[in-house]
């Protein structure tokens, strides 16, 4: 009886779908697609669902909407003009069970949790999204990106905007030509490309690139990060690093393998931390315009070359808590005075090793033990 | 103070011995370049100076020459002084004051001759007397400044005078409120800082926390309209969105919707335009016009919307 009175419901609905301009209707099955292809119009999906239907609704007579309902793949087709006056909102109720793969040549999209993939694009707008269980992919031409977790690989564009996003489960790439990104965990690698600031919680490798602003990468696997202007920070990085900024400071709280540094005007600090001391542990720490500190193992065997091309008036150019190997000229032939104080430094630690060369242009080199 | 030709030719021998303040100093130079007579009392006085100063090399003068010579100079002051009669006293000095400026200019003139003399003397002497001693010149450098481009102009072998010539640099810190006008004027010579995309964005940031006062606005303006970097235009647009009624940022932003290369940005100043102006027939047409080839399907949406809610 009950099943009876569904069918009834259902195919009562479906006729009004038809005959309606602005409404359509789908059965839609766990694990199936839901395609969504609007000429205009801002897109907001309700994946709370609990019939196996998806089912479409725009306000304004001027939009058509045309269904193809298949078992794997449901979709929906708008045929009205590609611009119209006033406000168009597509309204969608799906269950979360379902793929989504949804674009809009001139609106905003709004999805709730997602259990499958999604692809969500649009020609410009914001596009928001709850958490999305597998994999995602969201582009917008201008405009906000802002998504929960992701359990799968991701893929996030804007050309304006700001991409937030929670944790990944997979890969990430975020591109932003004006924007700021901000992410949590990335299990797996990132490659990050923004217009401003880019921050990561966590991840596995990271390439970080921005044209201005400041990168800070929490904790990272492996680190290649190139700012046009801004600081770039990491509390723990685990293996090798290597970044470049033209203007600002370069800190790394922990760094566990051997890192290559280099600021046109700023100061680098470096802690080693390393895990294993038989490692690759080399330092390249280059600095244009300001100070260079390191902190070193005491057990690392190191051969250390600091130089102080430019050196303050009247300050110690090189102060280093590791005995210094003198070089040219030898010890005594110029004896200490105080208008006369050596610029360049060279440190032998536990017989030699690691190259670490440490230099700055304008500033000066501090050498401590962890 | 009128000062006739004599007055003037008193000053010159101050003047050779850079003994003027600088008013003075610049009412003698202009007077100069209009009298001749006293220009030729100058030009005597210097060759005089050049004789003289070529002529002491051979002279065997005691270190100690200046300091008699000033002490005598006191003495005989004193003794004026004390022989000066009641007629002679401030009250009735004006009426003697040619005489006086005589006087004193003729005594500061021998004074001073002979301290030149004594101090080229002593330089020759020995290394012993150093022109300067390096800590009083070290106080004008800064200890954490760095020295550059420094060039040797002038080394004396036989005085052991060295003028040196270049560019000190050091760190700069600066604390102050946005209202202050060098926090202001630091923020925007970083706004203009064509080679650091970084610092022209964090300007920006920071001069978007408080964008009330017009010469902000008029350097976000500027930063939106001009800047290279999309990120910092961006950010500048974003600091202006709330202005977005008033006409010049109206201006700015339809000039972007028409120029800026960048869709994100275009579509950040067509929101703004819309959301702070609902109904607004003028700029729709304004904003109209300057869409009118713009290739991006969501901006041209955005435009017919607003034309049609304007009407």
């Amino acid at each position: 009886m009950i099943r009876s009175l569904r069918l009834i419901r259902h195919s009562l609905l479906l006729t009004l779908g038809f005959t309606l301009p602005g409404f359509a209707k789908c059965p839609i099955s766990d694990g199936a697609t839901l395609v969504v292809r609007a000429a205009v119009g801002d897109l907001h999906v309700d994946t709370t669902g609990r019939e196996p239907f998806a089912e479409v609704q725009v306000e304004n007579n001027a939009v058509q909407i045309q269904e193809t309902c298949g078992k794997g793949v449901v979709e929906f087709t708008s045929n009205g003009p590609d611009a119209v006056r006033g406000t168009i909102a597509w309204r969608i109720v799906t269950p979360k069970t379902v793929n989504l793969d949804l674009v809009t040549m001139a609106g905003s999209i709004n999805v709730g949790d997602v259990d499958g993939d999604v692809v969500l694009r649009t020609a410009g707008g914001s596009v928001t999204a709850g958490h999305i269980k597998g994999r995602a992919a969201i582009i917008t031409q201008g405009g906000l990106i802002k998504s929960g977790n992701i359990g799968g690989d991701a893929e996030l564009r804007s050309q304006g905007g700001t991409l937030e996003v929670g944790d990944i489960g997979g890969n990430a790439e975020f591109h932003t030509t004006a924007g700021v990104i901000r992410a949590g965990n990335i299990a797996g690698s990132v490659t990050a490309d923004a217009g401003r600031a880019i921050t990561i919680i966590k991840a596995g490798e990271v390439k970080a690139t921005t044209n201005a602003g400041d990168i800070s990468i929490g904790d990272a696997a492996r680190i290649n990060a190139k700012s046009g202007g801004g600081n770039i920070t990491s509390r723990r990085v685990r293996g090798p690093f290597q970044g470049h900024t033209e203007s600002g400071d370069i800190r790394l709280d922990s760094a566990a393998s051997w890192v290559e540094a280099s600021t046109r005007a700023g100061n680098i600090f470096v802690r080693l931390v390393p895990d294993n001391l038989d490692g690759d542990l080399h330092m390249d720490l280059q600095a244009g315009v300001g100070d260079v500190t390191v902190y070193l193992p005491q057990r690392l065997r190191a051969s250390i070359d600091a130089t102080v091309q430019r050196p303050a008036f009247q300050s110690q150019q090189i102060i280093s808590e590791f005995p210094v190997v003198p070089t040219r000229p030898p010890q005594g032939l110029i004896p200490n005075n105080k208008f006369y104080s050596g610029t360049h430094s060279e440190s032998l630690l536990n017989g030699g090793g690691n190259k670490i060369v440490l230099h700055t242009a304008l500033g000066k080199i501090t050498i401590r033990k962890n | 103070m009128n000062l006739n030709c004599k007055d003037y030719q008193h000053q010159i021998t101050l003047l050779l011995y850079n003994e003027l303040d600088e008013r003075t100093r610049g009412e003698l130079e202009e007077h100069l370049r209009e009298c001749g007579v006293c220009k030729d009392a100058l030009e005597l006085e210097r060759t005089m100076h050049s004789v003289l100063a070529e002529d002491t090399a051979g002279w065997d003068v005691p270190s100690d020459l200046l300091l008699e010579s000033r002490k005598a100079l006191a003495d005989g002051l004193d003794r004026i002084e004390n022989k000066r009669s009641w007629w002679r006293m401030p009250a009735f000095s004006v009426v003697f004051t040619p005489m006086r400026l005589l006087e004193s200019a003729a005594l500061i003139t021998m004074g001073l001759a002979l301290g030149v003399y004594v101090s080229n003397q002593q330089a020759r002497v020995g290394p012993s007397v150093a022109a300067n001693p390096p800590d009083s010149q070290g106080s004008v450098i800064p200890r954490n400044g760095t020295i550059s481009n420094l060039q040797v102009i002038n080394a004396d072998p036989v005085t052991g005078q060295v003028e040196l010539a270049g560019e000190v640099s050091q760190p700069l810190r600066f604390h102050g409120k946005m209202e202050d006008d060098t926090v202001r004027q630091l923020l925007f010579n970083a706004l203009r800082d064509a080679s650091n995309p970084g610092s022209r964005l964090k300007a920006v940031e920071v001069l978007s926390q408080k964008p009330t006062d017009e010469s902000i606005e008029e350097a976000l303006i500027n930063a939106l309209v001009y800047d290279d970097d999309a990120g910092v235009r961006m950010r500048a647009l974003e600091g202006l969105k709330t202005f977005a009624n008033e006409q010049h940022v109206q201006a700015a932003f339809i000039h972007t919707l028409q120029n800026d290369e960048n869709a994100g940005i275009r579509i950040g100043a067509i929101e703004a335009l819309l959301a702070r102006n609902p109904k607004d027939p003028d700029l729709a047409q304004k904003i109209t016009e300057a869409t009118k080839r713009d290739d991006n399907p969501y901006i041209r949406t955005k435009v017919l919307q607003f034309a049609g809610s304007a009407k």
